[in-house]
């Protein structure tokens, strides 16, 4: 195992980056490491079709003749100067690996409140996904902290499933982040429609469990017993792993637009980053970083096409999408709080609708259920 | 059944299949995925692999062929 190319992660970014690289004619040998026995796979599933029923073969992600060396092992540090990795195999023990260009693709790893207790469900990987979908199987009540995509789906899929489900955030409406504010009504009454009893501007004072079951407090006195809390409160880039290797900045993960790693003041030789591990700097210096299947796979393409010295294939728009009670919401383009939404068209029968956004020269559309137009719009035709 | 299908209550049309390999998948007028009358069989080649895997919800099924009867 002493690959020359070595990417930290089998992960969406991964697979994108080496398609792209076997396509653009390159025959290195690459070496992925990942500690996850499920790797590689496609985590949107994990939150829709895979929550309610399917096994691993539902989400696997077929690497089959694209001829990578996949090692189940973790990686616990890096040291740049030397181009070593340190990695930690099924046997608990460390060793090194030199490598000659190192890719980490880690991801993201989720967040979790000050006041969460111990316990208390996430969902990134799918044995989590298999843990809520057995912890709430038989109608269990759950409460989900967190109304950003992963909570807004957990809910509208759990409740589907019969059990009843509280959808708790501190915001004035689900999915703010991502909408910017807009359609908050209309995805609260789906939500509604779907079963799911929403608390917005909540403030969670305790989370305790009580026995076989939990209680959520909020500041207004209220109380709600769940026999499942998960959380989802949002994810950030899992980078605790690089701690003291010279890579970050503050604790960012810097990369520039190829994916070439940077600090403050250089590029780092021979070390790349893609998906949603990476943080970039803006050119007005504000730093940014994407979480979605769509950024990590252009993230991935580009790498695959800098590396191979390829001309660079255009970046999309943005692109992302969300499953809420049978509906499927795309967004194409950046969304900004404030911005002018217009109905371009809607179907009452289809229950669809496609909303054009205007902000300072920049357009975006929202679709509900508008996936032939969407698909028009991305393709540009 | 051997081939490639895809399965409807999974498909969120995100048109990326036909994008890729549009001699062997088609969307139909709401949105949706289908695989083209003929080209159940074309999992072998390379751009229809790539749209397999291109496919976020992991709609699109391959079962292979048994041993030979
Ligand atoms: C439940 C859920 C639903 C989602 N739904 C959507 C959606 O509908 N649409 C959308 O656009 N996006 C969605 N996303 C986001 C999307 O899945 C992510 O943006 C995408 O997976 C990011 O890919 P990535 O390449 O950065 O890394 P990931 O796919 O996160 O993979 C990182 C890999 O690195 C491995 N790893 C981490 N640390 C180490 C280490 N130290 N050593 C070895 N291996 C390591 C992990 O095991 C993992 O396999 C969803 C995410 C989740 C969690
Ligand atoms: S890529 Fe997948 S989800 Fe999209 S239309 Fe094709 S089958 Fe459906």
């Amino acid at each position: 195992m002493t690959g020359d190319l070595i990417v930290v992660g089998a992960s969406v970014a991964t697979t994108a980056f080496i398609e792209r690289m076997r396509e653009l004619g390159s025959g290195e040998s690459i070496t992925v490491l990942d500690n996850d026995p499920d790797a590689p796979y496609d985590r949107p599933p994990l939150s829709k079709h895979y929550l309610v029923d399917g096994d691993s073969e539902d989400i696997a992600v077929d690497w089959n003749g694209l001829d990578v060396e996949l090692v189940r092992a973790e990686a616990v540090g890096v040291n740049p100067e030397t181009h070593t990795l340190q990695v930690r195999g099924d046997d608990h023990r460390d060793h090194d690996l030199r490598y000659g260009r190192l890719v980490i693709a880690t991801g993201a790893t989720p967040v979790h409140l000050p006041i969460e207790p111990p316990g208390l469900a996430v969902l990134r990987t799918a044995a989590d996904a298999r843990r809520i979908r057995a912890q709430a199987s038989g109608r269990r009540s759950v409460a989900i902290v967190g109304a950003g995509a992963v909570g807004v789906e957990l809910a509208s899929h759990l409740a589907r499933q019969g059990s009843p489900v509280v959808l708790i955030d501190r915001a004035v409406g689900p999915l703010e982040r991502l909408l910017a504010g807009h359609l908050a009504d209309e995805v609260t009454d789906w939500l509604h429609g779907a079963g799911v009893v929403c608390r917005w501007r909540a403030d969670i004072t305790d989370i305790s469990q009580i026995g076989d079951s939990w209680r959520v407090e909020l500041a207004d006195g209220e109380r709600i017993e769940a026999d499942v809390v998960v959380s989802a409160v949002g994810a950030r880039p899992a980078v605790a792993w690089l701690a003291g290797s010279g890579l970050l900045t503050g604790d960012a993960l810097l990369a520039d637009a190829d994916g070439r790693v940077v600090t403050a003041d250089s590029v780092v030789a021979d070390v790349y980053a893609m998906g949603d591990v990476v943080t970039r700097r803006r050119p007005d210096g504000r730093l940014e970083r994407t979480e979605n299947w769509a950024a990590a796979r252009q993230q991935g393409m580009r790498l695959a096409e800098h590396i191979c010295r390829a001309p660079r294939q255009p970046v999309p728009s943005p692109y992302f999408w969300i499953q809420v009670a049978n509906r499927t919401i795309q967004i194409v383009g950046t969304l900004r709080p404030g911005a002018r939404l217009d109905l371009e068209a809607a179907n009452p029968d289809r229950r669809s609708a496609l909303y054009r956004v205007r902000a300072d020269g920049a357009t975006a559309w929202i679709g509900v259920n508008a996936q032939p137009r969407i698909a028009k719009i991305i393709s540009g035709s | 059944m051997t081939g490639l299908s895809i399965d409807q209550s999974r498909c969120q049309g995100h048109a990326r299949c036909y994008m890729l390999a549009p001699d062997t998948f088609l969307i139909d007028e709401e949105g949706y995925g289908h695989v083209i009358e003929g080209r159940e069989g074309a999992y072998q080649e390379e751009h229809v692999r790539k749209a397999v895997r291109n496919c976020p919800e992991r709609s699109i099924k391959v079962i292979a062929p048994g041993p030979a009867a």
